[in-house]
């Protein structure tokens, strides 16, 4: 009797442990450690790069950027015709769900688009879709957009975290997506902890098969050495954001695979073209020639790269015959231009930056010692970010240090809203008013013919350039981190990644 | 008794409407604009403007300002310009996270600085009383940000005895203990040096006194004498420290909370001012503000306890 009950015992136990272990064993889970909080998960409500993470495993866009190539390919759309310079046909694709069951379909597209639009939902993004003059359903899949002028930024836009589509019906229903995220991604909202955490599961609807992964977690870890001691030690299995100095200490952990890539973002230096002396293309050059790049990059861990153009290398306009503009340093020429210019014994000014990340206050630092030797005795100003936006907006600054992060992957995203003068005051913080160089950015806005584009991308390219509209310091080196049994994580060039592709053993 | 909490409850009233114009004027001067940070650099003139309306920006201050107190009145702190989430909801998520957190600290403040303090100053000039005192003098001067990664490196990385971040939000389970221990013995490792200074310099005193020349000329053993007598009279300033270092404590968690990636009002708080959304500064410091007033008062009332002789009317 006695022995009856405890086989029996042992034997539900051994289910149990074995169902348990099963289980364990058969969920996929991967861990994010994620260095900023999410602001919400609505694509239309947010413009802040945690929100964009979390939400571009749910929501998808019409077009997409190929990792890879960086060619524009299209995702939830299957083609697009243009007829006319204004006019823009979108096939969509067919058989896509959402995630509350509903169809995608054209009227979610123009549904969405309206929305981002709506003045009084005021949506941080809405210039992305701001040429768009009327949206018209034609049938289920397909769409006819007409844009004011011709739009050669176009489909970039399109590609954009902010313009992806969402479910009209889960719109409706919650009032907005900020909690109760409803896209066509391939995985699905499970739960959100504000500030804290937040799960998605995989949707097994996913019109693109589903995804291999069980379930993703995206940790709030604000402090990096927090973020690299977990990764260490494996309570989570990839982490970004990662400071140079962590850097050596990743690499040496066998269980550990580091991954760089060349990314767009961009820092500059930039001049407030309102104030004297910095309209005067003598006194930028001499700046040019007095600051050492190189010594500025050997402060970066390798964190950034090289190139001399407003439009870098990863971003579209970018041609390498850009680089054969470089100022060489050259501390004499320096003196020179500055004589030339009228200040044979140099001049006081402001160096303007922004404490909101290290690199910020260590390039101002070095730059401040580099343009003394040339007589520019420079005093550093440091604010917090949003004291430094406020200033740069209403053009306080002197010198300043800003960066770009070119999510679009387009040069015309980048000249047009930083060096355009229709933009003075707004994102166009130099205040940089040039007709010529205005000409130049136009035409590459107004064409829609890719070929022809880069050749007028990669001419106001030289043009802003040779005029050092900014001087560009470095572009950024993405690093990601990971547990070595983390497979499939590829990262895009604006650091951006899917982990829909994702295993993990 | 009663009247007396009754007053100090009443004087509440113009602490905090001292605190929300205080607090609301400063977010409001300071340079900086939600709709600004919200839009992010990329934003043209008409999103940032969209924005601005949206939120009522535009307004005057004072407009702004009644808004928010009527809210306050009808108890509603606002909603976050970020996350467009109610600022009562997000202190109700997080304030039970920062209150485990300073909880647990005051208890390992207590526990180490209370012993510490005593046996310091029953065996004074004693080598435990040299060291613990050294110890307790680096606990006061060491960063809090330094001690926290010292003790993950060490405990965490290294011995993988306690998880290196991150708080469940059980205290009550072995889980949520074991992720506690490393961000309370952070954050009270200086109240714990503080306590335990104190309390030996006050139990000297007190051992000074003729009472327990008195005591112990009766016969009394060594323990009981600074169980019964010493240690009762010399709690006053002891308590007082705590009870004002248990605020500092709620207030302070910011460091430890971003360190361990605890969600807690600190965190919240700071990330609030950087981007200036406003309701939410504004909600959680006078959340902060009320519960600071009432554990003073609460402190107060303890010293009658301790105290027969002091009296509140």
């Amino acid at each position: 009797m006695k022995l009856k009950r405890f086989v029996v015992l042992v034997t539900v136990f051994a289910t149990m442990f074995l169902g348990m272990t099963g289980g364990v064993l058969a969920k996929k889970v991967l861990t994010y450690g994620q260095a900023a909080e999410v602001a919400g998960l609505s694509p239309i409500l947010t413009n802040d790069s945690a929100s964009s993470a979390a939400n571009a495993q749910m929501y998808e866009t019409l077009f997409t950027r190929n990792p890879v190539n960086n060619m524009i390919e299209p995702k939830l759309a299957l083609s697009y015709e243009t007829p006319d310079d204004l006019t823009w046909v979108i096939h969509l694709r067919k058989g896509v769900k959402f995630h509350d069951g509903t169809d995608f379909d054209a009227h979610a597209v123009k549904f969405t688009f309206e929305r981002l639009l709506d003045p009084e939902v005021a949506a941080p993004r809405a210039s992305l879709l701001a040429s768009i003059a009327s949206i018209e359903v034609i049938d289920d899949f397909t769409l006819e957009l007409k844009t004011h002028d011709p739009d050669g930024l176009f489909l970039a836009n399109l590609t954009h975290d902010n313009s992806a589509i969402v479910s009209p019906a889960a719109v409706e229903k919650y009032g907005n997506l900020m909690k109760n995220p409803v896209g066509t991604g391939p995985f699905r909202f499970k739960q959100m902890v504000s500030g804290d955490s937040i799960t998605m599961e995989r949707f097994d609807g996913y019109w693109g098969g589903p995804a291999k992964l069980d379930e993703i977690v995206f940790r709030v870890i604000p402090e990096a050495a927090t973020r690299v001691a977990m990764l260490e030690t494996g309570e989570v299995d990839f982490i970004d954001s990662i400071p140079g100095e962590q850097l050596p200490r990743l690499e040496a952990n066998p269980d550990i695979r580091v991954v760089k890539s060349r990314g767009t973002p961009v820092r500059y230096l930039s001049f407030n073209f309102e104030k004297e002396p910095w309209d005067n293309l003598l006194v930028r050059q001499a700046v040019a020639h007095a600051v050492n790049i190189d010594d500025i990059l050997l402060t970066m861990d390798g964190l950034g790269y090289k190139s001399i153009g407003v439009v870098g290398p990863m971003v579209f306009g970018y041609k390498p015959e850009i680089e054969e503009l470089a100022f060489p340093y050259d501390l004499e020429k320096g003196k020179e231009l500055l004589a030339e210019a009228g200040f044979p014994n140099g001049f006081k000014t402001v160096l303007w930056t922004t404490n909101s990340s290290e690199d910020y206050v260590r390039n101002a630092q070095i730059i401040q010692a580099q343009i003394k030797k040339i007589g520019i005795d420079a005093e550093i100003k440091i604010l917090d970010w949003a004291a430094y936006l406020d200033a740069t907006l209403v053009g306080d600054t002197d010198m300043f240090l800003l960066g770009w992060s070119n999510l679009t992957q387009d040069g015309g995203g980048c000249v047009f809203p930083n060096l355009h003068s229709s933009n003075a005051g707004s994102s166009n913080r130099s205040y940089y008013k040039n007709p010529e160089a205005d000409k130049l950015i136009e035409a590459t806005m107004i064409t829609t013919d890719q070929a022809e584009r880069l050749e007028l991308l990669h001419a106001a390219n030289e043009y802003l350039t040779k005029d050092i509209a900014w001087l560009s310091l470095w572009h950024q080196v993405n690093i990601i981190a990971m547990r070595t049994n983390v497979s499939g994580l590829q990262m895009s060039p604006v650091a951006d990644w899917e982990l829909y592709p994702v295993d993990i053993n | 008794m009663l009247s007396y909490i009754n007053r100090r409850l009443l004087m509440l009233i113009p602490v905090l409407i001292g605190i929300s114009v205080v607090v609301f004027l400063v977010m409001h001067l300071a340079p900086g604009d939600p709709a600004v940070i919200l839009a992010g650099p990329t934003a043209s003139a008409s999103d940032i403007a969209a924005i601005r309306a949206k939120l009522g920006l535009d307004d005057p201050v004072w407009v702004q300002y009644w808004r928010f107190a009527k809210g306050i009145l009808k108890g509603d702190l606002g909603v976050s310009v970020q996350s467009d989430e109610p600022v009562a909801e997000m202190v109700k998520t997080r304030f039970p996270n920062t209150l485990a957190l300073a909880v647990a600290a005051m208890v390992v403040a207590s526990l180490l600085g209370l012993s510490a303090g005593i046996v310091s100053a029953v065996k004074k000039g004693s080598l435990f009383d040299s060291i613990s005192m050294l110890i307790a003098l680096l606990g006061i001067s060491l960063p809090s940000f330094w001690i926290g990664l010292m003790l993950m490196l060490a405990f965490s990385v290294r011995l993988r005895w306690l998880p290196v971040a991150g708080y469940s939000g059980q205290w009550w389970t072995l889980a949520g203990i074991k992720q506690l221990v490393l961000p309370s013995l952070t954050l009270g490792i200086g109240t714990a040096a503080l306590i335990a200074r104190i309390t030996r310099s006050s139990i000297l005193e007190i051992m000074q006194q003729d009472y327990i020349r008195t005591a112990r000329a009766k016969g009394l053993g060594q323990l009981p004498t600074v169980g019964k007598h010493v240690l009762r009279n010399a709690l006053v300033p002891v308590v007082t420290v705590m009870g004002l270092n248990f605020g500092g404590l709620l207030g302070g968690t910011v460091v430890t909370e971003s360190v361990f990636a605890i969600n807690g009002v600190g965190r919240m708080m700071v990330r609030a001012i950087t981007s200036r959304d406003f309701p939410v500064v504004q909600g959680a410091v006078f959340m902060v503000a009320t519960t600071f007033v009432l554990i003073n008062l609460f402190v107060d009332l303890t010293y009658a306890l301790l105290d027969p002789r002091i009296r509140y009317d």
